[in-house]
């Protein structure tokens, strides 16, 4: 009975109820709907698919594909510490005048979470694409719910740039599906050791041709999903939207667009190797931003592209290690930057700056906040005994592999690499942007956020923040902890176990353990040494954004605006002065244009637009029933 | 012992350089060079710089250090703007190029 109930529903249907139950009650939902949701991910069926038709397919609504379980639990946990951390942030007392309710946010936080959740279950494209854009929509209502000016404006670039991304990814799933006849998504399989590269089979053992990125179609899907995974220069509707939300609602958004993509990424197009320098360039790029950046959560939202960055590198890698690092360090990554967004969502909350140059000297009036984002901070950056550690390291070993995953040609009887760059590159560029997390987020955010200047005299400012978003704090504070010390129950959940069952992943060596420690720390007095140069600015940096926030207004305004008013005259002459002229020369004479009037009235397009509405109305009724 | 203390600070600083020490000392390819460690053929050097002693260290830093340089002094001389760059449209009638609210008064 449980099987024929796809879990995304469960999150979906909690967003209705939260829209409708009136009075405070609607809270409530928040935390029961993820719990339920959790509930029927951990009792569907090793095996089991629920499949509809619709139209002339048949959609696989659920299933389990490889990655699904560790992707689906972590979108649930996050609903659910998302929920708590957001119960307490209404404005007023119910009731009050000005009293505003986060409703809007709840239920757009839940169907965002939901068709995420939908997105990891589905068994074919179709599916997979409609619950990708009720997705963009669940998460544009959260960035809405920000309530302000800047949020508003920001969540409309945020939504056409969601749909721009939709269109193109559909139009790649149309090619793909009207090339190959399949609306499946292949199976990953792994042979051997656990190291090996991953195959993917569709159907009756037909090879999955798409990461070859041969079809124009392939091509098209990759870039649809690109853009929901913040890759620049199509991601700069990541920084841009996020910290214009709600401090609970950037929470939410922080988890579900880009690990999805992620996922998808991973059930489509692992292997790909194009993907890892795409990767690399995220990693880097995250960290570039993130330096230069002054609100404490685009800072955040930058280190989301830094880490995403790692995942999308190893989705490129392909192989089982680097499947398995990725879907864990999705896992470790949704934790600990809710964490870090909870951390400065409380700042924000409680003292209602949001700017590093305003911030600082919060140590002694939000210990519990500051002991959670050093957490968040310490597991970003993968120091030894935190979630990052056991996952990340998965990603970097991968890539330390050349010979099993990057691509080789044979040239005059040898071997040689088939890429622009020496794979080796992959891992010092990664190797690289570790550090640079600890350097970005590591320590730039609760050095300039809690320390940076003195405390006042005798400091007795009491700002933690209301007890729910403290315990949501704390539950994803002992996560970062407990995954870093027993990792076990991830690496249960991973796609690919070893064929003996033993132990999947070591991460505890001495000399890993002692290099990690030596990169992180001597990053951190790179920090210290550099902080003269690292002091805050009252400035944002420009990303591609530019292009649709600046340049097009700009070259409306100064070029072809100026064009067709120029162009004005030749127009008018064309449309009027010529048939004008011609009517005296050859026609009834000067008498034509002043009778117009009389005989025709003008319809006015609102009218028009109706008429046509209601023909094509009819042609799509009588459609239906002549065959 | 306030952490705004002078005195701390330096102890912490010292404190701090102390780990870092420690740690250049505890290298695992250094500890094999001088045999108090065997050599572990699973963190065998897979790119030569990265069996160097002390490799992870210099590396660390110097590449902290060259991204924040190159982050600050070239693309931050290019692409940082004041914050309020995006605050007006350049088709917003009531203000100037530069964002200054135009004096007629619509």
């Amino acid at each position: 009975m449980v099987a024929s109930f796809p879990p995304g529903f469960i999150l979906i249907f909690g967003a209705l109820l939260t829209a409708l139950t009136p009075g405070t009650a609607h809270k409530a939902w928040s935390l029961i709907a993820p719990l339920a949701a959790l509930a029927v991910i951990w009792m569907f069926p090793e095996h089991g698919r629920i499949v509809t038709h619709w139209l002339d397919y048949d959609l696989v609504l659920a299933q389990f594909n490889l990655p699904t379980k560790a992707f689906a639990t972590i979108f649930a946990l996050m609903a659910f510490a998302g929920g708590l951390f957001a119960y307490h942030q209404d404005r007023g007392k119910p009731g009050s005048p000005g009293y505003e309710d986060r409703r809007v946010e709840l239920a757009g936080a839940q169907l965002y979470a939901g068709s995420a959740i939908g997105v990891t279950f589905a068994g074919d494209l179709i599916t997979l694409f409609l619950f990708w854009e009720i997705m963009a929509v669940g998460s544009t209502l959260v960035v809405w719910a920000g309530n302000s000016e800047a949020a508003r404006k920001s969540g409309r670039r945020y939504v056409n740039m969601h749909l721009l991304g939709g269109a193109v990814m559909m139009a790649g799933i149309a090619l793909h599906v009207h090339a190959s006849g399949s609306i499946l998504i292949p199976t990953m399989t792994l042979g051997g050791e656990l190291v090996d590269p991953v195959r993917m089979v569709v159907g009756e053992g037909q090879p999955w041709r798409v990461p070859s990125l041969e079809s124009p179609g392939s091509v098209l899907m990759l870039l649809g999903i690109l853009i929901n995974a913040g890759a620049p220069p199509l991601g700069s509707w990541l920084p841009d939207a996020y910290p214009e939300a709600s401090p609970s609602g950037t929470v939410f958004l922080s988890a579900f667009t880009t690990k999805t993509s992620v996922y998808v990424l991973l059930v489509l197009f692992s292997g790909c190797n194009i993907l890892v320098w795409v990767g690399c360039l995220m990693a880097i790029y995250g960290i570039v931003y993130a330096i230069l950046e002054n609100d404490m959560r685009r800072i955040l939202a930058y280190s989301i592209i830094n880490q995403v960055g790692f995942m999308v590198c190893a989705v490129g890698i392909g192989t089982g290690l680097s499947v398995n690092g990725a879907t864990a360090h999705a896992f470790a990554h949704i934790i600990y930057k809710a964490l870090l967004l909870m951390s400065a969502g409380s700042v924000l909350f409680m003292t209602g700056k949001r700017k590093c140059t305003d911030l600082g000297g919060l140590y002694k009036a939000m210990p519990i906040t500051m002991w959670c984002g050093i957490i968040g901070a310490l597991a970003i950056s993968a120091v030894p005994l935190t979630s990052g550690f056991t996952t990340k390291s998965m990603i970097t070993d991968a890539a330390t592999m050349t010979e099993l995953w990057a691509p080789v040609t044979e040239q005059g009887g040898q071997l040689v690499w088939d890429s622009l760059l020496h794979p080796s590159v992959a891992w010092f560029v990664l190797v690289a942007a570790s550090a640079g997390v600890f350097l970005h987020a590591g320590i730039k955010f609760p050095w300039f956020v809690f320390f940076q200047k003195p405390a006042p005299k005798n400091d007795d400012r009491k700002l933690d923040p209301p007890w729910t978003m403290k315990a949501a704090m704390i539950l994803f504070a002992a996560l970062c902890v407990a995954l870093g010390v027993y990792p076990q129950p991830l690496y249960d959940i991973l796609p690919f176990q070893k064929p003996d069952g033993g132990e999947l992943y070591h991460a505890f060596t001495y000399a890993h353990v002692i290099n990690q420690l030596q990169l992180l720390l001597f990053a951190g007095l790179a920090f210290f040494v550099l902080l003269d140069r690292l002091k805050r600015t009252l400035t944002i940096t420009l990303d591609a954004d530019w292009v649709y926030r600046r340049m097009f207004p700009g070259l409306w305004q100064w070029v072809f605006r100026p064009l067709l008013l120029a162009a004005e005259p030749f127009h008018k002459g064309l449309i009027q002065g010529l048939p004008r002229a011609a009517a005296r020369e050859f026609g009834s004479g000067p008498a034509a244009g002043e009778a117009e009037g009389a005989r025709y009235r003008p319809w006015g397009v609102g009218t028009t637009v109706l008429l046509l509405t209601v023909v094509l109305l009819v042609f799509l009724i009588l459609n239906l029933f002549v065959d | 012992m306030a952490l705004d203390d002078p005195k701390t600070i330096r102890k912490l600083w010292l404190g701090f350089y102390a780990v870092l020490g420690l740690l250049l000392l505890l290298d695992p390819k250094l500890l094999e060079l001088v045999h108090l460690r065997e050599h572990d053929p699973h963190h065998a050097a897979k790119f030569i710089v990265d069996g160097w002693p002390v490799f992870y260290a210099v590396f660390g830093f110097a590449t902290c250090w060259l991204m924040v340089m190159v982050s600050k002094l070239i693309i931050g001389k290019i692409l940082m703007r004041p914050d309020t760059y995006y605050d007006h449209s350049p088709l917003d009638p009531t203000r100037d190029a530069k964002g200054r609210r135009l004096r007629d008064g619509r």
